[in-house]
């Protein structure tokens, strides 16, 4: 296990408590979904998952060891980009912003500049390199932030609704992106309300409600589970809903998670109609 | 449609501007912490000095400073535009009301030439202060700030504190001006000074929330990328001994000498 947020509670200074009984494992290579209703304290979890504020009760490891007692080095495994790039995104540069972190480990300019350059190329942000980071679209922002937060390479980047706000074909960069981090072996853990997106590439989800983890499995089995998103007010991605509108479940294994999926589901019955 | 924007904005802008430019990378020329020692020691000698010779100089050898270090004029002005700004509306006053010889009359007042010598001295001495500290700190910049309060022996949270108000203040002012901005694009009749100010005023209780909420999460966000604290706790000499860093202290000391004999 590389990280595990076990059972841990937290409240705001006057407010509700925002968690109660939340929990979360990160496998090696893993990407992870936590899906709930606005308000369930999705971003939360991820605050404490980040060692970024500390639960009122519970625990969160890092490799089996307390994350407490492991800050700030910790901070180098966990990457985390907020929801809101304009809470993050703080340098007067996109190049300043990207290298922050970097400037920090590394006094060696030219490696410095290498690594920006790099990612700044795999996030297709070159030209924005010279650009004041508050001044461009959001989908830029977004894509900034990414880069400023994989640039030093951490084992565990957390996303917080990486597709709120962004067009299409910046979804498609993230999750590229995404993809490409698991493949490396690093893991990631993505808190959305975006079913579409998370059926597409998590491998495992967790459910919350009310700040509680309410449910815990596969993508496929999470994602077909009519009663249990129910329960978070979800609704199962549009795949999966056709599917079952048209009464696909006897004659499918799996649950159709993609449109592609969807589409493989429905050949079948495309033919036998044919033929008739 | 474009629409000027207020006077309001631009200001609040402009000022987010120059902290902004902390933000830039130069390369420092003198050890950090020496850098900052010397625009303390050197801004004090500025504002307490008696005459008007000292400041004259500090501010002389301010602006060669801006032109040797390439420091953007534009961002080193600002400040100083602004120093000369209030310190002239503060000192209006003192030709007429300090006693003195009299060197002429407007309307019932008498000018009197101590009045004047130390109307001139206040001005002087803002702006020379404010420009001789403005220069060195935009040289040194954000990050050479950081390391030279770091090898100053500064307490890690207090430097954190810097950064993130240094950080904030753009921020700050930027999220400002967009709340003007979305207030006025609602108000049907072009507005006047006084309908600035009570758009201002109305959106003070929500910014002070905005204010908190934000600042709290980019204190996050910061924390989340400061990944490079605990290795670097390495403790640099305050002295590092180069001939550029003996010619700051010399400047300092010389500089610092003549205000207090004079
Ligand atoms: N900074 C904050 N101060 C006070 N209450 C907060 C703050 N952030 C979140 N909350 C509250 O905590 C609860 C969980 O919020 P959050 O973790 O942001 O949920 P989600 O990300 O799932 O939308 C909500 O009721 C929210 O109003
Ligand atoms: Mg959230």
């Amino acid at each position: 296990m590389l990280l595990e947020v076990r059972d841990v509670w937290y409240s705001y200074p006057g407010s509700i408590v925002a968690l109660k009984g939340a929990s979360l494992r990160v496998n090696k290579g893993e990407i992870v979904g936590v899906i709930g209703p606005n308000g369930c304290g999705k971003t939360t979890l991820l605050l404490i998952a980040a060692g970024l504020i500390e639960p009122k009760r519970g625990i969160v490891l890092l490799e089996g060891e307390p994350l407490g007692k492991q800050l700030p080095e910790a901070r180098r495994k966990i990457g985390i980009v907020f929801q809101d790039p304009d809470d993050q995104l703080f340098n007067s540069t996109v190049y300043d912003e990207i290298a922050y972190a970097l400037r920090q480990l590394e006094s060696n300019g030219e490696r410095v500049d290498r690594s920006v350059r790099e990612i700044a190329r795999r996030l297709g942000v070159v030209e924005l390199l010279d650009r004041a980071p508050y001044r461009l679209s959001v989908g830029e922002k977004k894509i900034v932030a990414l880069a400023s937060i994989l640039v030093y390479r951490p084992q565990i980047v957390l996303l917080d609704e990486p597709t709120s706000n962004v067009s299409a074909s910046t979804i498609n960069i993230i999750e590229e992106v995404i993809l490409k981090l698991k493949s490396e072996g690093r893991s990631v853990v993505i808190a959305s309300h975006n079913m579409e997106f998370v059926a597409r590439i998590a491998d495992r989800i967790y459910v919350m409600r009310k700040g509680k983890t309410i449910g815990e499995g596969p993508a496929r089995e999470i994602l077909s589970n009519t009663k249990l998103l129910e329960k978070a007010d979800l609704k199962p991605p549009y795949s999966i809903r056709v599917a079952e509108l048209l009464g696909l479940r006897a004659s499918s294994v799996k649950k159709p998670l993609t449109l592609e999926e969807l589409v493989e589901a429905l050949k079948p019955l495309f033919k036998t109609e044919h033929h008739n | 449609m474009p629409r000027d924007k207020s006077l309001t904005v631009m200001f609040l802008e402009e000022v987010g501007e120059v902290v902004e430019a902390l933000n830039y990378e130069h390369k420092n020329i003198f050890s950090p912490q020496i850098t900052i020692i010397s625009s303390i020691i050197l801004a004090s000698a500025a504002s307490f000095s008696r005459t008007i010779f000292s400041p004259l100089i500090i501010l002389a050898v301010s602006i060669i400073l801006t032109l040797l270090l390439k420091v953007d004029v534009r961002h080193w002005v600002k400040p100083v535009l602004f120093a000369l700004f209030i310190s002239s509306l503060v000192s209006i006053p003192l030709p007429v009301i300090v006693q003195g010889k009299p060197i002429g009359t407007i309307g019932p007042l008498t000018v009197t030439y101590e009045g004047l010598y130390q109307a001139l001295q206040l001005v002087l001495r803002t702006i020379a202060a404010s420009s001789i500290f403005t220069v060195l700190v935009l040289h040194l910049g954000l990050r050479g700030l950081m390391k030279g309060l770091r090898n100053l022996g500064i307490p890690e949270r207090l430097v954190m504190l810097v950064e993130l108000f240094v950080k904030y203040i753009p921020i700050f002012l930027r999220d400002v001006c967009n709340m003007i901005v979305a207030r006025e694009a609602r108000m049907i009749v072009r507005g006047g000074i006084k309908r600035t100010w009570r758009s201002l005023s109305t959106i003070v209780g929500e910014l002070m929330l905005r204010a908190s909420q934000r600042a709290w999460r980019l204190e996050m966000a910061l924390r989340a990328r400061n990944i490079g604290v605990g290795e670097k706790a390495v403790r640099v000499k305050v002295f590092s001994g180069t001939w550029k860093d003996i010619g700051l202290m010399a400047l300092t000391a010389i500089l610092l000498t003549a205000s207090l004999i004079m």
